[in-house]
């Protein structure tokens, strides 16, 4: 087991980093926070930009013209991506939808759009299909046609060229059982889809209200499958880590510069990080930000390495991580008194993307829950 | 999905688990109830038992009469004494922290007087470094150290009090930190002696811990005399052997815990499983389940913040605040651990673990009572997280 990471992952992190200081800068995502065409329109330009260095293409086979790298990779680059407060649809496209085109049974015809995932020519917002809906989006999936789907909130709703709708449901109910899996890719500009504008919590993001009244499915661009449980589990999962993974960037970042603010703002004639109240609150983050650190690192190395443990070391990392995001960048305005609760303060940014990802998924909760069921029904090892 | 050993590292994991193993039922400690096993003098007989079978030093030099094992076997061996739930070691202070001075600022003869008898464990020592007026506050000690040299030899008169010292009341010899200069103050003017417990003026009072136990001691010095060849290194230079006695601490101190912990937990979800709680069993309670979830994900990146520890060790580089962080969290977890074990109990929980009629042995209630030392013991959580944000993070002093 390799916790330190590999030369070349070390090198994909510096590149992205610096790389990162100059496309995703809080002052251009600042100009996009009264009028979301612009940030939009910036998230386009820089999905151009990261396009270029390959990134679309990260987990993408080299047959599809992609890098073919794994989780342990799309983690270093998530962490980069949430310290830079990066904005566009990067996860959904790069790391799920690129993972649900590789599942055995997917169409020739919508694995070919890997290439253009990997080109950058595709930027993919998510549609998660919810249970009322579930049973005749299958059957769409089935046959093709046109699809009809009530309003669903889609952050970055405005940046993509397609969505991508999905429903997955558990076919048979034990833990290794089948699991049934539909999809279709959606074109933005195609009749009966409407976008809406809402305003995002993390004002990082754009968020859409997007409906579709019988809107046309292109040919071959939809399928339903049944597969092992553990195979969907695990492309979902992907998308799951690598929210943890930009936790941790947001996280650290946040940190990093609450550290460098306490050591130089002064009270009572002294840096106010000279106080214990303050270096414990501090070390407290610390511990918790390392935790999850080796949490998530597990988790990526357990899912590339294929092992038994894998989504448990996952549940264990999302529950880890998002509650650890979301106190860290509190604590983090906390430690700055007054000016950590001003708009011109970027600590409100990262409090908000922190709470906007531990909302993305299905919540701490069921992580939690998951992980019991494994302890009583005797999943674990000691 | 554990870390990888190389074949020549299993086979070293299966000589100690089968020594191990056969040692253990060769002084039936299988059929010992958890409260025979803490008997003091089982533990020291053990301990030398250990000693005579070559399975102490195992990081020694060879010169030393040591095995030079590199870091990933003597992990390794830690890992299978704590699956073994092998017996407390009374002398972990000298193998721990007084062995790895000697070796570095020792003279030879200190080499040759004292290493022998650490490796065999037949000479126990204790720490004599707390005082009442000197307790995270290490540098404000005051026990003095008088040097006087006359027609009966060279050496110092050591007059004071130490506190909290564990084992005393065992040890054969204390090593310990003396102001040897009346007029210095803090960090200066401290040395380090070697102090035999049966000299002249050594009275041991053994402190009653909150457990009813007691296995920690005041240490009163009335003109005991130490001759100079059992100072370590020079006259003043004891602040910084403490120091650097310290950080080998941090070497593989860490793996123990963490396996011994693994084992409760396992033990404690038998025990949510065993214990009824309103007809149904306690496991089935959807506030035990959850918090049993926070430790078993707690345990989990402890053990895997200990590999990530080693592989740092293993490339040379040297360690952070892991020391701190991991005493730390694992002392805190552990408290929560155990107050969970109560509330699977229940109304049982109501009797002293001493009660004969106590669940398990008393084992929940009396660990239960000893974790609230650990966070108090080799350094308060409130220090250690003055280090973490100090050494962690570089906030000012």
């Amino acid at each position: 087991m390799n916790f330190e990471p590999t030369e070349e992952q070390r090198l994909l992190r510096e590149s992205a980093r610096s790389a990162l200081v100059g496309l995703c800068t809080m002052p251009v995502l600042r100009k996009g926070f009264d009028d979301p065409a612009k940030l939009d329109a910036f998230a386009q330009a820089l999905w151009a930009s990261v396009a270029e260095l390959g990134w679309t293409g990260l987990v993408v086979p080299e047959e599809h013209g992609g890098m073919g790298l794994g989780a342990t990779e799309f983690a270093i680059l998530h962490e980069e991506l949430g310290r830079a407060l990066f904005t566009g649809p990067y996860t959904v496209t790069a790391v799920l939808a690129a993972g649900l085109l590789q599942l055995a049974g997917c169409p020739a015809s919508l694995r070919a759009r890997l290439t253009d995932i990997a080109s950058g020519a595709m930027r993919l917002a998510l549609l998660e299909v919810q249970s009322g809906e579930r049973e005749s989006f299958f059957a769409t999936c089935g046959h093709g046609g046109t699809v009809s789907l009530g309003t669903h909130r889609v952050p970055d709703a405005g940046v993509a060229t397609h969505f991508l709708l999905l429903a997955t449901e558990q076919v048979t109910s034990s833990h290794a059982g089948v699991g049934r899996l539909g999809m279709c890719l959606v074109d933005r500009s195609a009749s009966g889809v409407t976008v809406e504008s809402r305003e995002s919590f993390d004002p990082t993001h754009t968020m859409g209200s997007v409906t579709l009244r019988d809107a046309p499915l292109d040919p071959g661009h939809f399928h339903v499958t049944e597969l092992p449980a553990a195979q969907i589990a695990r492309v979902l999962g992907d998308m799951r880590l690598a929210r943890c993974s930009e936790m941790l960037g947001v996280a650290d970042r946040a940190l990093s510069e609450t550290v460098a603010y306490v050591k130089e703002r002064k009270q009572f004639g002294q840096p106010v990080g000279s106080f214990q109240a303050v270096k414990h609150k501090l070390a407290d983050a610390y511990i918790a930000l390392e935790n999850s650190r080796t949490a998530a690192r597990y988790a990526a190395l357990a899912r590339d390495a294929g092992a038994a443990d894998a989504l448990l070391a996952l549940d264990v990392a999302e529950a880890m991580t998002s509650v650890m995001g979301i106190r860290v960048t509190g604590d983090c305005i906390q430690a700055h008194g007054g000016m950590g609760f001003t708009w011109e303060s970027d600590m409100h940014l990262y409090f908000k993307r922190a709470r906007w990802l531990a909302s993305t998924g299905r919540g701490v909760g069921h992580a939690r829950a998951s992980i019991a069921s494994a302890i009583v029904e005797g999943r674990v090892e000691f | 999905m554990n870390p990888s050993f190389s074949a020549a590292e299993e086979a070293f994991r299966q000589e100690a688990r089968i020594w191990l193993i056969e040692s253990l039922r060769s002084v039936g400690y299988d059929a010992m109830s958890w409260r025979e096993r803490l008997d003091t003098d089982f533990c020291m007989r053990w301990e030398r038992h250990m000693g005579a079978s070559g399975w102490t030093g195992l990081s020694w030099p060879k010169e030393y009469g040591g095995r030079a094992l590199p870091l990933v076997q003597q992990v390794i061996f830690q890992e299978e004494y704590a699956r073994a739930e092998a017996p407390i070691l009374w002398n972990s202070m000298a193998h721990g922290i007084l062995a790895p001075t000697l070796m570095y600022y020792g003279t030879e003869s200190q080499k040759k007087r004292f290493l022998p008898g650490i490796l065999s464990n037949e000479e126990r020592w204790c720490q004599g470094y707390s005082e009442p007026g000197a307790g995270s506050d290490l540098a404000a000690l005051a026990t003095r150290a008088e040097r006087i040299s006359d027609a009966r030899g060279d050496r110092y008169v050591v007059t004071g009090q130490k506190v909290w010292t564990s084992v005393a009341q065992f040890a054969h010899w204390c090593f310990i930190l003396v102001r040897s200069d009346p007029k210095s103050s803090r960090h200066k003017g401290i040395s380090f002696l070697l102090l035999d417990m049966k000299s002249r003026g050594v009275t041991v009072r053994p402190l009653r811990q909150m457990t009813g136990e007691s296995e920690f001691n005041e240490v009163f010095f009335d003109g005991v005399e130490v001759p100079v060849e059992n100072r370590v290194g020079e006259e003043g230079q004891g602040w910084e052997i403490a120091m650097t006695a310290a950080n080998h601490e941090r070497g593989t101190f860490f793996v123990p815990m963490l396996v011994s912990m693994q084992s409760e937990l396992r033990d404690l979800v038998k025990l949510a499983r065993t214990t009824p709680s309103d007809g149904r069993p306690a496991i089935e309670d959807p506030l035990i389940q959850d918090k049993l979830a926070q430790l078993y994900m707690d345990v989990s990146v402890m053990r895997l913040n200990s590999y990530r520890t080693l592989e740092t060790l293993m490339q040379g580089r040297p360690p952070g605040p892991e020391a701190s962080f991991t005493k730390l969290f694992w002392s805190e977890v552990r408290q929560r651990m155990l107050e969970l074990a109560m509330d699977i109990l229940g109304p049982q929980a109501m009797l002293a673990w001493t009660d004969p009629q106590a669940a398990a042995g008393g084992r929940w209630q009396r660990e239960h009572l000893w974790s609230r030392a650990i966070t108090i013991l080799a350094a308060t959580s409130e220090i250690h997280r003055n280090i973490i944000a100090e050494r962690g993070l570089g906030m000012p002093r």
